[in-house]
């Protein structure tokens, strides 16, 4: 508990201008990469690590600050893919309109879940986040006539702004990373904001934010709420990206367990952390399934889950604060 | 300045009665003292008078308003604020933004909120440990920074839960101290304190409990010849004047 706070919200306070520094030079580095890159399978990875850094960013917000580790963000994904895909297909609505609506639905679906279950501690709201995104995946799958069921829905390709759709793949990129730095930067500004500071009080000691007359219901549905949102945006853009959903590929628990997995490998409660352990688990899944895919089965998975495990019996606090503080041991620098 | 009383407050738990009846007027300027043998109920006073635990009966008002129904983080809100006997700190954070955490009820901005923080720190000593982790303190430092959370609440009534317990002699009479401050300035203070010599100099006023029951209640003289609470709780040979 104490290991992931390390760098909480509250130390990001006072600003450290080479932070800043860094991070805009990474974000830089991160916009020439694609005119810099050509190579489909590269840019594929990058694209695929930038959306799911927005994904894990969306999530650490409510799993991270607020200690609300929720196992079923997939849905608020799926969600946000299905209602722009199917508002396109059927009604013929711009996926930009779409996303914002998806982004409605999966907050008010968190709302209503969050009233019912934030009430319950620790283990019971994990379980119930893990029964809704059950439900959300069993019911894609079995409403066959709206969503297609298994065999899912595909999204013509018609380019256009207003259909958000391009031939051209490095527009994804750049879309994922707007997505990305906003989410970034949503982060920072909650951080070192009294919501933040209230989100961690409640995280660290729920009876002494109490006492201190911090009332926490209702900001943290607000937080898994806004989780949920922006989770459903990342969800539209990679139905856009693949031109394709199915209810595994958007709504799976494999996903959901990926989010939190993102954010608990990079650092839990800190704004570098997602970035870092999505581009991290993200490539190293996607070389593995490339190197040993097709070898022996379950190796990817088995050689994934070691990786995992040892990136964290080394760094309790996850890969961001971990290297942080290696790197301030050996050369008193800190990034 | 307000001022708390609770009348008739009672809790059961199942079979076990662990509050009946209790009453009392804290009043602003004044310390009350809550005293009696281990599982009397004078915690569970606190978790009652705060909302933490719902009452079976019996009333808590704030000068003319009821508190009754109202959460623990809105009766914070109205002025009523408490530490906990095993203190409760933010483990992860560090002095300072612990006593943050306290100092934003009042503002709207972390940086005001930070400064009121460093004040409240200063006031208690505590200026030179505000970048520690809260978890790396030792206890009597710990049982400070329950205190300094609480205060940055801006409170009118504080309940203190055995601030003094595990506290070196030097800091019980600095304690002493701070707290007859706060009394000067105004505040209504309940104490629950096991520290007999600490009660005798800080109460204008002492409750006594046994088995969730009020035995006695009167000055700290009184309190001291009272037969019934020499036998409870103090012991035949209790001197009120036996010094630190």
């Amino acid at each position: 508990m104490s290991e992931r706070s390390t760098s909480n919200p509250a130390g990001a306070a006072p600003a450290r201008m080479p932070h800043h520094a860094w991070s805009i030079a990474a974000f830089a580095l991160l916009v020439s990469l694609p005119l810099l890159v050509s190579d489909p399978f590269v840019l594929n990875m990058v694209m695929m690590s930038l959306l799911s850094a927005a994904a894990a960013l969306a999530w650490n917000l409510s799993g991270g600050y607020a200690g609300q580790l929720s196992l079923g963000h997939a849905a608020f994904y799926g969600i946000g893919a299905y209602t722009s895909t199917l508002l396109f297909l059927k009604a013929g609505i711009s996926p930009l309109l779409g996303m914002l609506v998806g982004a409605a639905i999966s907050a008010a679906a968190a709302i209503v879940l969050g009233m019912i279950t934030l009430r319950l501690k620790g283990a019971f709201f994990v379980m119930s986040t893990l029964a809704f995104g059950a439900v959300i995946h069993i019911s894609a799958i079995n409403f066959r006539e709206l969503t297609g069921g298994s065999s899912g829905l595909a999204i013509p390709l018609q380019p256009s702004v207003l259909n958000l759709t391009f031939a051209n793949k490095a527009v994804y990129v750049y879309l994922a990373l707007g997505l990305m730095a906003a989410y970034y930067a949503a982060t920072l500004l909650i951080a070192g904001s009294k919501l933040g500071y209230s989100l961690v009080a409640f995280r660290e000691n729920q009876d002494a934010a109490r006492a201190l007359g911090i009332r926490t219901l209702p900001i943290r549905i607000g937080i898994f709420a806004l989780s949920a949102a922006m989770t459903s945006l990342c969800g539209t853009l990679h139905a856009q990206y693949f031109l394709y959903i199915d209810p595994d590929s958007v709504m799976s628990l494999s996903l959901s367990l990926n989010f939190a997995l993102m954010a608990i490998v990079g650092g839990l409660g800190t704004a570098y952390g997602p970035i870092i352990g999505a581009a991290v688990v993200t490539c190293v899944s996607l070389a593995m399934q490339i190197y040993l895919g097709n070898q022996i089965s379950g190796l990817t998975q088995l050689a994934y889950s070691a990786i995992v495990i040892s990136v964290l019996l080394a760094m309790p606090g996850g890969l961001g604060p971990g290297l942080r503080d290696a790197l301030s041991r050996r050369f008193g620098w800190r990034p | 300045m307000a001022t708390l009383t609770s009348s008739g407050l009672s809790k059961s738990f199942g079979g076990l009665r662990a509050v009946q009846n209790v009453s009392f007027t804290a009043r602003p300027g004044r310390i009350l003292s809550i005293i009696g043998p281990n599982g009397a109920g004078k915690t569970t006073v606190f978790n009652l008078l705060t909302g933490f635990i719902p009452s079976d009966a019996g009333t808590v008002q704030l000068d003319d308003r009821s508190l009754a129904g109202m959460s623990p983080e809105d009766r914070c809100r109205a002025g009523l604020a408490r530490t906990f006997q095993v203190v409760q700190p933010f483990r992860g954070l560090t002095v300072l933004e612990n006593v943050v955490m306290g100092a934003m009820l009042r503002t709207a901005s972390i940086a005001e909120a930070r400064e009121a923080a460093a004040a409240v720190l200063d006031d208690l000593g505590m200026s030179r440990l505000a970048g520690m982790r809260a978890g790396s303190l030792p206890i009597g430092d710990r049982k400070r920074l329950e205190m300094a959370k609480v205060l940055a609440t801006r409170p009118k009534v504080l309940l203190l839960d055995e601030v003094m317990g595990g506290l070196i002699p030097i800091e019980v009479q600095r304690m002493i101290a701070f707290i007859q401050g706060l009394r000067d300035r105004g505040l209504a203070v309940v104490v629950i304190e096991h520290h007999m010599n600490a009660v005798m100099r800080l109460s204008d006023e002492i409750l006594v409990l046994q088995n969730g029951e009020p035995i006695a209640q009167g000055s700290p003289e009184e309190i001291a010849r009272d037969p019934k609470v020499l036998s409870a709780y103090l012991g035949p040979n209790f001197k009120a004047d036996g010094g630190l």
